[in-house]
């Protein structure tokens, strides 16, 4: 029993109910970045007791990538815009914390039944993985502003790779860097198009990305 | 030898983006493409090499999507030339850029032996497709262009979920992604977490394949993109995606879990065709009708894929058919559109009268999408058909018979009433006669289509089994 590997994954899990329960961006950033630091430390907890070299770079890069170079990058596109904060969701906060509770349960639920092949060091990695997963589904529809949609694609990616640190030690180096760098890369071109849509929109509301239609 | 075929165009991006000139770029485009498509043909005569420890390979599927990409992409950068006359020379740069990076990252994606490399390969392409699609940067084509980032990166966000679930169904074993070990050990992957990877990787690359319910994005990224950028997101990017699924199609394969996938694919295929035939019915915006016909493609590239050998083998046809087809109907929109200067139905009318060459294309273009004989179209949806009736598949056969005619007639519809009459205002027919470049390539596509209808290259023929065989075998 690894009590600071559990303590982690737990406190990501809060820290996730706190994001999809704030409607301030700034803070929702906030809150973010703290959350993919621990995340990053995720897999120097899991594999403590036998820690290679390339487990820390991962771990480095994670906690650079996710925890300081995004989040500054999604400040400085909220910068460019004049919201800052989540006015009228389609999904209400109240509605929102209550499918998060569900999603959490539900979560665990699924990782009892589904057996992991080999030993894991602890069985929260699965369910909080999946509950991120779904959190961060429910920012994207739940929401209008086209941040809090980054903002909610980031969190499930950040689940996906919680996900991933079970493989640390069966996948090569090269993909998971691979993942990483497309992430960013997908972050920076998400951020250019935001900018696009408040510059020709004068906010970055998505609800007003309705004229395609049938 | 694989390694120079995806460095290729990103070198020559990188020069055209690092040079601060000229002319010269759309002379360098048709360049790589020619030089893209010179290498692609060495290897129907020399096959080439596993590289880079395995990770690169070329098989028979990666084979043939492979050479359709280079083919149309060849043709898409002819067509190029006389396309561009009044962009600013900044936006050319980076649309010719990222049109270098989108060729080279599809081609990353047919010859990856990795599912991990494979996914980094369909994430690239969309994108280096973004600039592309957000090219005159409207308020539409930003919708568009937020719709298709949004919607395909979730979906190879779950696309990767499911490779990682594939990794977990190996862990006991096979304990790599590799495409090749994960066959030679399929029966002994973990069983439910097989089954969770397939339904998240089918749903991930449907999404970006265009099967409904997940094609929301298409119709709007098809519509505001220029059209030598649709005629690419429909006959190559949406193959890219196809492709990922045959490979999931091969591990299904091996692990005995074909009728498990089958079902699925057959039952997307259906629902896509149904939304394609509801959305093409009356539509107002011809290049969302051809978009729409592209859902109705895939639909029917799935429904073929869940049928077994027979199936298999025209669904493969059928998508080098329907890659060249999507290439003559977008190309010719992108002749209407520089005439009419519009996109919807009702301003388009007497094609015939004012422009007869791009009335003749047109034509030539809605009888292949539309899947009427002589076109290869047709021979590859009567090879799907005949697959389901030799299965028993009769609900099938139904829908699919049902689907493909109301489909016709819908296109029909559209088309025949923009051919006819003459045009609404008059000085549309004083606009710009076609240039050689903007007709030598839609030509040269439909020669190819017609050919296919009634003959199949033995060579051509023997891949194409190759592949069943790396499906069905």
């Amino acid at each position: 029993m690894n009590v600071w590997l559990d303590a982690a994954l737990i406190s990501v899990i809060i820290l996730g109910l706190f994001i999809v329960a704030s409607t301030r961006l700034a803070t929702m950033i906030q809150i973010f970045s703290v959350q993919s630091v621990i995340l990053g430390c995720v897999p120097l907890l899991m594999y403590a007791k036998d820690l290679e070299f390339f487990i820390i770079i991962i771990s480095l890069a994670a906690v650079v990538l996710r925890g300081f170079i995004m989040p500054n990058f999604l400040f400085w596109a909220i910068r460019h815009v004049s919201v800052r904060s989540e006015a009228s969701p389609f999904i209400g906060l109240g509605t929102t914390l209550l499918l998060s509770g569900v999603s959490i349960v539900g979560s665990f639920l699924l990782a009892s039944r589904l057996v992991f092949p080999v030993a894991i060091s602890s069985d929260l990695v699965v369910p909080s993985s999946f509950s991120l997963i779904i959190m961060g589904f429910i920012l994207i529809v739940g929401r209008t502003k086209a941040i809090s949609q980054v903002i909610g694609y980031l969190l499930l990616e950040n689940g996906i790779f919680l996900f991933a640190i079970l493989l640390l030690k069966k996948m090569p180096l090269l993909v998971e860097m691979g993942i990483l760098l497309d992430l960013f890369i997908a972050t920076v071109v998400m951020g250019i198009v935001v900018n696009n849509i408040s510059e020709e929109f004068n906010n970055m509301d998505t609800v007003e990305l309705s004229t395609l239609k049938d | 030898m694989l390694i120079f075929l995806i460095l290729l165009p990103l070198l020559v991006a990188g020069t055209i983006f690092i040079l601060p000139d000229q002319r010269s770029r759309k002379r360098m485009l048709v360049f790589t493409a020619l030089l893209h498509s010179g290498c692609v043909f060495s290897f129907w005569m020399f096959k080439p090499s596993t590289s880079w420890n395995g990770f690169l390979g070329l098989d028979a599927l990666g084979l043939l999507v492979l050479s359709v990409i280079s083919v149309l992409f060849l043709m898409v950068s002819f067509y190029l030339m006389g396309y561009f006359k009044d962009e600013s020379e900044l936006s050319r740069k980076v649309f010719i850029g990222f049109l270098l990076c989108f060729l080279s990252f599809m081609t990353l994606v047919t010859v990856s032996r990795h599912f991990g490399l494979l996914l980094i390969g369909i994430e690239a392409t969309t994108l280096s497709s973004v600039p592309l699609i957000n090219f005159v940067k409207t308020r539409q084509s930003i919708e568009a262009t937020w719709k298709f980032l949004m919607i395909c990166l979730i979906g190879i966000a779950l696309a990767l979920l499911g490779t990682y679930f594939l990794a977990v169904a190996g862990l006991n074993n096979v304990q790599s992604l590799f495409i090749d070990k994960l066959i030679i050990h399929g029966k002994e992957l973990t069983l439910p977490w097989l089954k969770m990877s397939v339904i998240f990787l089918l749903i991930g690359c449907g999404t970006k394949m265009g099967l409904a319910p997940m094609h929301t994005w298409l119709p709007d990224a098809h519509s505001q993109a220029p059209s030598p950028i649709s005629a690419l997101l429909s006959g190559c990017l949406l193959n890219c995606a196809f492709l990922s699924i045959l490979r999931v199609a091969q591990v299904c394969h091996a692990a005995g879990q074909t009728p498990f996938f089958s079902s699925m694919l057959i039952l997307l295929g259906i629902i896509s065709m149904g939304v394609a035939f509801v959305f093409i019915l009356g539509q107002e915006d011809y290049k969302r009708m051809f978009a729409y016909s592209s859902v109705e493609h895939m639909g029917i590239l799935a429904i073929g894929l869940g049928l077994g050998p027979i199936g298999i083998y025209g669904a493969l046809l059928h998508m080098i058919n329907n890659a060249f087809t999507k290439g003559i109907a977008f190309l010719v929109t992108g002749n209407l559109y520089k005439q009419y200067h519009s996109k919807k139905v009702s301003e388009v009318r007497g094609v015939f009268f004012a422009y007869p060459i791009t009335g003749i294309f047109l034509l030539a273009g809605f009888l292949a999408v539309s899947g009427v004989p002589p076109f290869g179209t047709f021979l590859s949806e009567l090879i799907i058909l005949y697959a389901a009736l030799i299965g028993h598949h009769y609900v099938v056969v139904f829908f699919y018979c049902l689907f493909l005619a109301l489909i016709f007639i819908g296109i029909a519809d559209i088309i025949l009433k923009m051919l006819q009459g003459r045009p609404v205002h008059e000085s549309v027919s004083q606009g710009p006669k076609e240039s050689w470049s903007m007709v030598m390539p839609i030509l040269f596509l439909i020669v190819v289509v017609f050919i296919l209808g009634f003959y199949i290259p033995p060579i051509l023929n023997n891949v194409l089994q190759q592949g069943v065989g790396l499906l069905a075998g």
